[in-house]
């Protein structure tokens, strides 16, 4: 006998693909318009230059399949008629479900078919990216859609969890970074949490593409945690689904518990977002666009949750108080520095190894392992935490390794009392040549190019040898200056260029304008023209 | 026998339906009617599945309905708010229930079809209100349900299509013996179909009876002469000596206790369900106040 329930998920399917075809449609014209765009060989476009848009355009087409599918739920007629008929809410979800995924997989699979002309044999790795990150975004967008009770919520709310990563790293900058002198917010950590950032810059499609490469492995591995992440929201909108009310269709949320996360997001993120007019003359000042913006966002959103203006009653009032006093308790606990963040200087005993850097384009840094040096930088640490500001600062960069493995990095702006200080280590060889010895100079270096005049003369290894140990006796000494000191430029006669490989691809030079305060580089220089017949 | 037990059901702060009982016996034709507000929707949509109640039971014949495909498929019913797929001419919606239904009758259908006479090309959507009525049971009646709920199933229809509608509708309950439920403002025209009545007010049953009963235990006396205090007296009104009252009675009860008394005058009616309607309810605090314009 024919199952009915088959009969009936299949019946609610084949409703859904026939009834939303312009949406799957509109997908596969796009893959038309790329495919297109890449075989006319009048172009030069290729699919690596469709990266970024396969995830954006999957962001877009998961929540979009989600909506027209499960959007039944935020109209009150079609709920109830649909839920009149004999189909369980398992069954609906199922078909919904399914007919969503089909609705993908079909029209990308027909595209990744038509790749393979272009892709020399990575076709299946083209088509698990595109479908893994289809997974996620389908399964967040269902998930939103079980929370809420219309679909411009359910699309809010989308935008808000794909956006929280940002947004979070936002609020956390301009409410609490300037509290919190040299601390610096790690960008990466947050954006790792950012499923759109997280997928776009991995630029997996370089030019030697389809092979199986180690970056394309890891991303995969990458995309199937985030696939693994939309079917256990998938999962989880099941059992949502179970527990519905029907009668929310129209609220903004369908479970009314979630208003209490709703509500001080918007309040908090609409705040922050007013702070940024700050800089504008006129605008008003920070805290007046952190309060104005809070109490926008703060009654915009009881608004969207009672789907009335009438929200301006001594309830919500309080419910505005409570939200103030905790960001402002927060910020006063920051300001005070209750977890001791802003004080905290390690042990010299604790400490490994440190690092300080300075903001420059190159990649070097001073580092040291000597007990002494480390307790003359967590001096420095102190003194930088404790210095008043002046119109004059440096960016410079602590990076403690402790021995128990762990790190932990201070940025300060260096008033300009501490500026001679900071000064010598950068005059230091372990800054200058990235180097703790003339040994590991010569290993990091491979080629060296003396410049008399403008005219290169090429360096072997005996005689760069002999350079390099006279530049490193006069950064010892402090005589040579930091890179970029171009003070005596147009004077200096003498320049020597390093050069050392940065990876596989790109090579790394560093040059040095050599005077007579330099004085045993000069010296080495004038021995070598007259060893040389220089004139 | 669709039964409903202590349902209770609440609206955040709002209770809509308090401990409601509810009993439509297999085959009856059930109306059921109560003021605006009452709850009759919410009890629907609880019969038909769609709520989930918060305290209480929905069953029909023992199993419960809520999530019950095989009690589910022998129901079918017309909302008060309809609605149709975006686009869906009445061809397609027939598609469409005929495989949700197992006993779907294309038979049927077409015959219906020729009754009613609607569009088959133009989509459900674009219908009036009253042809959108009427493709609504068109498709209901063709799915040959057990139980067919109609929450004001001829509201917007013109004389000639009610009739009509009433008249499948009967036809079906005798040949099928179809139990239907029957929820509207209009109790003229109930009073002719419905053999069963019940009467919500605030989320409540506040009368359910057959019809036999109802009327046979509520009757409109007018007299002149004192009023015998045997009589329980629901309204009362007087014009001149003439006095015109509503009595919980028998007709031969009153008679029996107005012939002892012995007034003037005396005479007793039947009283119609509209009657019946708002005397109950102004009984229980829901005024009815004369508006003069």
């Amino acid at each position: 006998m024919k199952s009915k329930t088959l009969s009936s998920n299949f019946t609610i399917f084949k409703k859904d693909i026939t009834r939303f075809s312009p949406i799957w449609l509109l997908w596969s014209g796009m893959f038309l318009l790329m495919g297109y765009l890449i075989a006319d060989t009048s172009t030069d476009i290729t699919l690596n230059h469709f990266s970024s848009s396969f995830t954006v355009a999957s962001l877009l087409y998961g929540i979009s399949c989600a909506v027209v599918l499960f959007g039944y739920l935020s109209d009150p007629r079609e709920c109830v008629m649909m839920h009149g008929l004999p189909i369980r809410r398992e069954n609906f979800f199922t078909a919904h479900l399914l007919a969503g995924l089909v609705m993908h997989l079909v029209p990308t699979a027909l595209f990744c078919l038509c790749m393979i002309p272009s892709c020399s044999g990575s076709v299946l790795a083209l088509f698990g990216v595109l479908v893994m990150q289809f997974v996620f975004f389908y399964g967040l967008g269902i998930f939103c859609v079980m929370l809420t009770g219309r679909r411009f919520a359910a699309v809010l709310l989308y935008g808000l969890i794909n956006a929280a990563a940002p947004l979070l790293l936002f609020a956390v900058q301009t409410l609490y970074i300037h509290l919190l002198p040299g601390i610096e917010v790690h960008v990466n950590s947050f954006m790792k949490f950012c499923p759109l950032m997280s997928m776009v810059f991995r630029d997996f499609f370089q030019s030697h593409m389809w092979s199986f490469a180690k970056e394309l492995d890891a991303y995969m591995q990458h995309l199937a945690v985030f696939c693994a992440i939309g079917l256990g929201l998938i999962a989880l909108s099941l059992v949502l689904y179970r527990f519905r009310k029907l009668e929310c269709a129209e609220n903004f949320m369908a479970f009314p518990g979630l208003s209490f996360l709703f509500v001080p997001a918007c309040t908090v993120f609409s705040g922050c977002f007013l702070t940024i007019f700050s800089y504008i003359p006129g605008a008003g000042s920070y805290w007046f666009l952190l309060i104005l913006g809070g109490v926008a966002g703060y009654f915009a959103s009881m608004m969207l949750l009672r789907h009335s203006p009438k929200v301006f009653d001594p309830k919500s009032l309080c419910g505005f108080a409570l939200i103030a006093a905790v960001v402002a308790g927060s910020l006063f606990l920051t300001k005070l520095d209750f977890f001791g963040l802003v004080s905290s200087v390690p042990e010299v005993e604790q400490v490994a190894r440190v690092e300080l850097f300075r903001y420059e384009l190159n990649d070097s840094h001073y580092f040291t392992e000597d007990p002494e040096e480390i307790a003359k930088l967590t001096k420095l640490h102190q003194d930088l935490i404790h210095q008043e500001p002046t119109g004059n600062s440096m960016h410079v960069e602590l990076l403690y390794h402790m021995k128990d493995g762990s790190t932990m990095k201070r940025v300060y702006e260096a008033a300009e009392p501490l500026h001679s200080r900071i000064f010598w280590y950068f005059s230091q060889p372990e800054y200058q040549l990235n180097a703790s010895s003339v040994e590991q100079a010569l290993t990091r270096f491979d080629k060296s190019t003396l410049y008399i005049n403008g005219d290169p003369y090429p360096l072997n290894s005996q005689e760069q040898a002999q350079m390099l140990r006279a530049l490193f006796a006069d950064c010892k000494e402090a005589s040579l200056s930091f890179n970029g000191d171009y003070g005596d430029m147009y004077t200096v006669s003498y320049e020597i260029e390093l050069e050392h490989p940065q990876d596989r691809y790109r090579r790394y030079s560093q040059s040095f304008y050599i005077t007579p305060k330099q004085t045993r580089t000069y010296a080495w220089i004038m021995q070598y023209m007259k060893d040389n017949n220089i004139t | 026998m669709l039964e409903l037990k202590h349902l209770t059901k609440t609206f955040g702060r709002f209770k809509a339906l308090d401990n409601l009982d509810l009993c439509i016996p297999t085959g009856a034709v059930y109306g059921l009617v109560g003021p605006n507000g009452a709850g009759k929707s919410t009890a629907i949509r609880h019969m038909t599945g769609v709520y989930r109640p918060d305290a209480g039971s929905v069953t029909l014949d023992g199993e419960p309905v809520y999530e019950n495909t095989s009690v589910k498929s022998k129901m079918a019913s017309i909302t008060d708010d309809l609605f149709f797929f975006n686009g869906a001419t009445i061809e397609d919606m027939r598609k469409f229930y005929a495989r949700i239904y197992p006993k779907f009758d294309n038979t049927l259908f077409r015959q219906v079809g020729e009754a009613f006479n609607l569009p088959k090309k133009t989509p459900v959507r674009r219908f009036s209100k009253g042809m959108q009525k009427q493709a609504a049971f068109w498709l209901t009646i063709s799915s040959r349900p057990d139980v067919m709920i109609l929450d004001e199933p001829v509201d917007g229809l013109d004389p000639v299509m009610r009739r009509q509608v009433w008249s499948l509708i009967m036809s079906d309950v005798a040949q099928q013996g179809t139990t239907i439920l029957v929820s509207s403002h209009n109790l003229r025209e109930l009073e002719d179909i419905c053999d069963h009545v019940g009467i919500m007010n605030r989320g409540r049953m506040l009368l359910e009876r057959s019809l036999a009963d109802m009327q046979g235990n509520t009757v409109k006396v007018q007299m002149v002469g004192k009023i015998p205090e045997e009589l329980e007296v629901l309204h009362r009104s007087e014009s001149g000596r003439l006095t015109t009252m509503v009595v919980r009675s028998t007709m031969e009860r009153a008679s029996e206790v107005l012939s002892a008394a012995n007034p003037v005058y005396y005479d007793i009616l039947p009283l119609s369900l509209e009657e019946i309607f708002i005397y109950e309810l102004g009984g229980v605090d829901y005024e009815i106040k004369d508006i003069v314009l």
